[in-house]
């Protein structure tokens, strides 16, 4: 093996560059987490009001000055959010959400050090909207007719070709 | 973006180390092994049909077939998956193509001779355009799957892992010949075979389809919604897409060329028929993050974060030894083929006509390391998700479906018809990918693309002889008994190929 072929003790011995890449990757200590209740709340997907999608999935993005913090994220039906769903609550800082139907949905979060109580909670991110509305049925069936056609004509093409070479 | 980890830091340094070491000794090994040129570049032309149906199948999972079909499956539900394992057609469509192919080009060495001979100068740059632009937006789309794997598992930095995996697969290549591939390759399919049964039974066995079934329809309806639009636009869009990567990329073409006389047919129909259940499989695995509630903050990482979650430091490491081992399969490969397709293409071609085998073998060396440096920084960049990414580039490859099937087949399609099917092919699918979703730009590629082939032969009809396609080798490159099909110095110089 190439590692082999070198002396004892050359970098390039299999123990040495193992051990070195070892240290390499092995990541450093984390910071260590926030001690004092944030008093700004996050920033969520970049403090953008809306977006619409045609698939029915997106990616929620927050952010905090403050690191290691703790989150929250809400979803309603409503601008007022008076029926809520925790999607998501942890150290990570996006959420990916799909398979919604067409409709409205709101978001906010919040943040709170990660052994804080509820009175440690940031106040709530301004609300960001995202609006699902799905492509035309019609659009998506024009286009499988297509996709179909062209693809039987290349099959066509590479078996009716082959034929008329081989005759 | 990710703060929580599941495989410990060193457990994944100690597998990363471990299974780098493999690989650039097996390289090695296998490589040493090659005795002369012929063995080193096309393994002498002569592969048979286990080793040609493992080397096309192990390069056909990539570590998108186990990261991306996850990914489509949460994005697009049902279709996605089965639309990524529609995948399989293009290894299924080339198998006549490949025996075309060996009987046409006895002496040919990439896919850039075929249109050079075919269609002319100008076609050929803009393949070649073409080809390599697609080529790095998959050595891209391998260096980020890897970084993405190891954050996602472990939480090294994503650019630590990366440069890392990046790394040991541009040395791998650089140590192996086409032994030391197909070899690999062998090993690898294994692998992954067996890794992902593991994987879904697994799965299946700790959360179950009815669980997984009611969760779905209660908080993602849509993922279970066969007449979801996106999904139902993707369908033929995928297919299209692994058509046009497999019909132009001379990561197949050299394979074709090295398979032995009648293997090149039986070798890809039963590599597409043994790969497309591998998607489904991969992608199952992410309709259960909703039921095990999970966090996913990006979707090209669902895969590995349900594997891991759901079946602890287990599920972790066999992830990781499935993703590096289509990792290296695949980058091996493509930098190669790429390689090869650089030097003999644009370096010998257009440059240095009349460069000595000593120049060809160094400029193989750099090229290999250079495009491994390119891949590095447009990694670094993280500029998209795995699933666009590799689909931006659909809207080039899709393009070269008709000119090149065509061009196969018809005598009469015609140079200004293959030339401009490429180029507006192209643009209408990227203005498609750019206005309506990644998920449509081969199908627009490919659309325009044939109508104009199909139009320029009717209209314009050409003449061509099938014998100008058998172009004597370059003077100088014959072995030593005089034989034009033994090697070149080009096959010396590109050092590990496929």
């Amino acid at each position: 093996m190439p590692f082999d072929s070198g002396p004892a003790g050359r970098s390039r011995h299999p123990a040495v560059a193992a051990l070195l890449l070892l240290t390499f990757l092995i990541p450093s200590a984390r910071p260590s987490a926030a001690q004092h209740s944030p008093s700004a709340p996050p920033v969520l997907n970049g403090g953008t009001d809306q977006q619409t999608v045609k698939e029915g999935y997106y990616t929620l993005r927050w952010e905090h000055e403050q690191p290691g913090l703790y989150f929250v994220v809400e979803e309603s039906r409503s601008p007022e959010f008076v029926d809520t769903e925790v999607v998501y609550e942890g150290p990570d800082l996006a959420t990916f959400l799909s398979g919604e139907p067409n409709g409205e949905l709101f978001y906010r979060v919040r943040a709170r050090p990660p052994t804080g109580g509820d009175a440690d909670w940031s106040p709530w991110s301004d609300t960001h909207q995202v609006i699902v509305a799905h492509h035309a049925l019609s659009r998506a069936f024009t286009f499988l007719g297509v996709g179909a056609f062209v693809f039987l004509a290349t099959v066509v093409l590479i078996i009716a070709g082959g034929r008329t070479i081989r005759e | 973006m990710v703060n929580e980890a599941i495989l410990d830091p060193g457990i994944a340094a100690i597998l990363l180390v471990a299974f780098s070491v493999l690989w650039v000794f097996l390289g090695w090994w296998w490589g040493r092994a090659a005795k002369d040129v012929e063995d080193y570049m096309l393994a002498g032309r002569k592969v048979g049909l286990a080793l040609g149906t493992a080397t096309a199948m192990a390069t056909w999972v990539t570590s998108n077939t186990t990261m991306v079909a996850p990914q489509l499956a949460l994005q697009m539900g049902i279709w996605g998956m089965v639309g990524y394992s529609l995948g399989s057609v293009g290894l299924i469509l080339f198998a006549p193509m490949a025996r075309r192919i060996r009987n046409l080009m006895p002496t040919g060495f990439t896919s850039g001779d075929f249109i050079r001979l075919r269609y002319g100068n100008f076609a050929w740059r803009v393949f070649l355009l073409i080809s390599l632009f697609y080529a790095m937006g998959w050595l891209v789309s391998l260096g980020m799957a890897g970084g993405i794997l190891i954050q996602a598992l472990s939480g090294i930095e994503y650019w630590i892992g990366m440069t890392v995996i990046l790394g040991i697969c541009v040395l791998y290549t650089l140590l192996g010949g086409l032994r030391a591939v197909i070899g690999t390759d062998f090993i690898q399919t294994l692998i992954i075979i067996i890794g992902i049964v593991v994987l879904g039974f697994m799965v299946i066995d700790k959360v179950g389809f009815d669980d997984v079934h009611a969760r779905l329809t209660t908080e993602r309806p849509e993922l279970l919604n066969l007449l979801m639009p996106a999904a139902i636009m993707f369908l033929f869009n995928n297919l299209l897409f692994g058509v046009g990567e497999i019909f132009h990329s001379n990561v197949w073409w050299s394979r074709a060329f090295a398979f032995r006389p009648g293997v090149g047919f039986k070798a890809y129909l039963i590599a597409g028929l043994f790969w497309a259940p591998i998607p489904i499989a991969a992608g199952f695995v992410a309709l259960a993050a909703p039921e095990i509630g999970i966090n996913v903050p990006r979707p090209d990482m669902v895969g590995p974060l349900v594997a891991a979650n759901l079946l602890g430091t287990a599920g972790a490491i066999l992830v990781f030894i499935i993703v590096f081992s289509a990792l290296a399969s695949s980058l091996d490969s493509l930098l190669a083929a790429t390689s090869d397709l650089i030097v003999e293409d644009i370096y010998r071609k257009h440059l240095r006509p009349s460069a000595t085998s000593p120049m060809l073998r160094r400029a193989a060396s750099a090229v290999i390391l250079i495009l491994g440096g390119i891949t590095w920084i447009l990694c670094i960049l993280n500029l998209a998700t795995l699933a666009s990414l590799l689909h931006f580039t659909g809207a080039f490859v899709a393009s070269t479906i008709w000119p090149i099937a065509a061009g196969l087949f018809w005598k009469r399609t015609n140079k200004k018809g293959a030339t401009w099917a490429m180029i507006l092919g192209t643009v209408a699918g990227v203005l498609a990918y750019r206005y309506i979703g990644f998920y449509v730009a081969a199908l627009f590629g490919a659309s325009v693309s044939m109508v104009i082939v199909l139009l320029t032969t009717l209209l314009r009809p050409g003449t061509f002889d099938w014998k100008d396609l058998k172009e004597a080798a370059p003077e100088g490159l014959e072995d030593d008994d005089g034989d034009p099909n033994a090697s070149s110095s080009i096959r010396t110089s590109t050092s590990p190929s496929a």
